[in-house]
């Protein structure tokens, strides 16, 4: 079996869902979140060469994502069939606080723009720096900064006050966004 | 309030990956449809052999070339109906720095396969992988390689020689960005030092010791390095980025003392978007590389670039014709002139085979070594070697109608003139095919199996001659 083969395989039997759930978070719907899993998966199997286990895989899939999504490549659905995505999500009670605290940030994430969605979740989902989001989606350090400035201002508009929806710790690149960003443009 | 952010998404991407998972249950698996489409997307960038001239030029532009190194012969007048313009070409001066005593061979002057011997060296120094590229720096032998199947190379993938029995580990980082370095795929001869080529870029001055060679700044790395390119005192490295879909970006970064890198005019680089360059060798006018370009979406055309300075690249290959859907993985000197093979990538299962007298003028070869049934199987020849007379392909023979543990076979073709090739039959042969070569105090030293070796992992065999 070819090298990448067998690590294809484990990582659509063992992550596949994972992926979908993250890629989600990008995409707010599920048929096009699985659209842009399975375009990603394509490409960085198409191309990649440095694919030698799952993990390492899997963050070049995550990657693909990302970048996918942004590209908005929605063409290819040649494995996508979507009738049983649609599937109604598991009843909950309204009054059940996770699932309205969820509600509200899936929400709050489609009010922002595919880039700064994106960047959003690189930054809070994936927990990466502002110098390794620009790296995953090949635009400067200045326009993350930027982006998830806009970001988490629209985001603090809608949610309110939100415990971690700060930018004072984006690892190495910390952000002061009331100066910086802004007075960048 | 809304609880803490992180928490809201990583709770939001566990409800849909818990709905996934549920719809998964009730599908057919496609597993295999990926797998098939992959197969006939992938541009496998793992293709490279004995990819002996960017090290071989530089060794000569700076008379380096001792003992087999001298045997560097021309196979043909090289690049001449189209002479690449080279608006930087580094004229060979002497470098200031300890000339690398770089014994580079090119395989025009290998003996026949019946002249090789089995050096006996434990396979278990070496682990799972299989060798891509071999060089003699500093009086040392330098090898790299890459793991096939799904295992990780522990650690750095080159070992040094001090001779044919003697293998010891190189010492270098064994990850980059958090992903294991796996795969190095070629060595690179440079004055100023030894340059190892994986998705990243790696250089020693001893062949020993290894360090990641950053190209443009920490925080805007530009791609992964597709290949490296050393004429004279330059050394030139490809790097592509994906951007849209099938497509990537190509730079390219360039030095002549190694220490500093200057990013090449777009122009320079455009060339190579959207291209692959899977393997390179030196001509008498520079370097010929060969790989595959868009002929349309997911449609390869097989393509053929020249240059005489290693930064200024002219395709002298058509898009469509004998071209069209097809990928060179490999190219190598033949005894009149050059061959290049890859797969096919459509229906046709086949091999593809090319020959040139010079380099620039190429023929697809009408009678590929064998039929298969291009619903279930398919032939993809990776790896070139030229022993004797004769040139040798390794690579996959893949049918999905046999059981599962044999759908993937190793496959070894031949052929003496470039334009027809046979089947090898693998339990016939003296020795293992030696594959990359290099020479250390009048020894040569060549690796088996080839670069890619799929099915069953095979360990690797060193195997010696001499002149």
């Amino acid at each position: 079996m070819a090298t990448w083969q067998g690590v294809f395989e484990e990582l659509i039997r063992q992550r596949r869902p994972a992926l979908v759930g993250y890629a989600f978070l990008l995409t707010g719907d599920r048929a096009q979140a699985e659209d842009v899993v399975h375009d990603a998966l394509l490409r960085t199997f198409s191309r990649t060469r440095n694919l030698v286990d799952v993990r390492s895989a899997e963050g070049y899939v995550r990657k693909a994502i990302a970048t996918t999504y942004l590209n908005g490549i929605r063409s290819r659905r040649a494995f996508t069939s979507r009738q049983h995505l649609f599937a109604t999500p598991e009843a909950a009670p309204a009054h059940d606080e996770a699932v309205t605290n969820a509600v509200a940030v899936r929400a709050a994430l489609l009010a922002l723009s595919g880039r700064e969605r994106t960047c959003t979740v690189l930054r809070f989902f994936e927990d990466l720096t502002v110098p390794e989001i620009a790296r995953t989606l090949g635009i400067s350090d200045g326009a993350v900064k930027r982006y998830l400035s806009d970001a988490v201002t629209r985001l603090e508009h809608i949610l309110g006050p939100t415990p971690g929806l700060t930018l004072d710790d984006a690892g190495d690149a910390r952000i002061d966004i009331h100066t910086s960003v802004r007075g960048a443009r | 309030m809304i609880q803490d952010f992180s928490e809201s998404l990583r709770g939001i991407a566990d409800q849909e990956e818990s709905v996934y998972a549920r719809a998964l249950h009730g599908r057919a698996d496609d597993t295999g449809q990926f797998v098939s489409t992959l197969r006939r997307r992938r541009m496998v960038r793992q293709s490279t052999t004995t990819v002996l001239g960017a090290a071989a030029t530089a060794a000569l532009a700076f008379g380096a070339v001792e003992g087999w190194g001298a045997l560097h012969l021309q196979p043909a007048a090289g690049p001449t109906g189209s002479t690449p313009t080279a608006s930087t070409s580094p004229a060979p001066t002497a470098s200031t720095s300890p000339a690398p005593t770089e014994s580079a061979i090119n395989n025009a002057s290998l003996p026949a396969l019946g002249q090789w011997q089995d050096a006996g060296v434990d396979p278990s120094v070496f682990g799972l992988v299989t060798i891509r590229d071999a060089v003699t720096f500093g009086g040392r032998a330098v090898v790299v390689g890459c793991t096939p199947g799904t295992a990780t190379v522990a650690g750095f993938p080159a070992w040094v020689g001090a001779g044919p029995t003697s293998w010891t580990r190189a010492q270098g980082p064994a990850a980059v960005d958090g992903q294991p370095v796996g795969c190095l795929e070629d060595l690179v001869v440079t004055p100023f030092g030894l340059f190892a080529q994986g998705s990243s870029l790696f250089r020693s001055v001893d062949g020993v010791t290894w360090d990641q060679v950053v190209l443009g700044s920490s925080s805007d790395a530009p791609g992964s390095v597709d290949a490296a390119f050393a004429v004279g005192n330059r050394l030139t490295v490809l790097v592509s980025r994906m951007s849209l879909a099938e497509s990537t970006k190509a730079s390219m970064y360039t030095t002549t003392d190694g220490v500093t890198w200057t990013s090449a005019p777009a122009a320079a680089a455009a060339i190579f978007d959207n291209a692959e360059v899977d393997s390179v060798i030196a001509t008498s006018d520079g370097l010929l590389a060969v790989g595959a370009s868009p002929g349309g979406s997911f449609v390869p055309t097989a393509a053929v670039w020249v240059s005489a300075d290693g930064l200024t690249w002219q395709r002298v290959t058509p898009v469509g014709g004998g071209f069209a859907d097809a990928y060179m993985y490999a190219v190598s000197t033949a005894p009149n002139g050059f061959v290049a093979v890859g797969p096919n990538s459509g229906n046709a299962g086949r091999i593809a085979a090319w020959s040139s007298p010079d380099g620039v003028t190429w023929t697809r070869a009408t009678t590929p070594a064998e039929q298969v049934n291009a619903s279930t199987a398919y032939l993809a020849p990776r790896s070139l070697t030229r022993l004797g007379g004769t040139v040798y392909a390794a690579g996959l023979d893949s049918d999905s109608s046999r059981p599962q543990q044999d759908g993937d076979r190793p496959a070894l073709w031949s052929t003496t003139n470039g334009a027809t090739w046979q089947r090898v039959d693998l339990a016939g042969l003296p020795t293992p095919v030696p594959f990359a070569v290099t020479e250390l105090n009048g020894t040569l030293i060549g690796f088996s199996p080839a670069a890619d070796w799929p099915g069953p992992a095979e360990p690797v065999h060193v195997l010696t001659a001499t002149g």
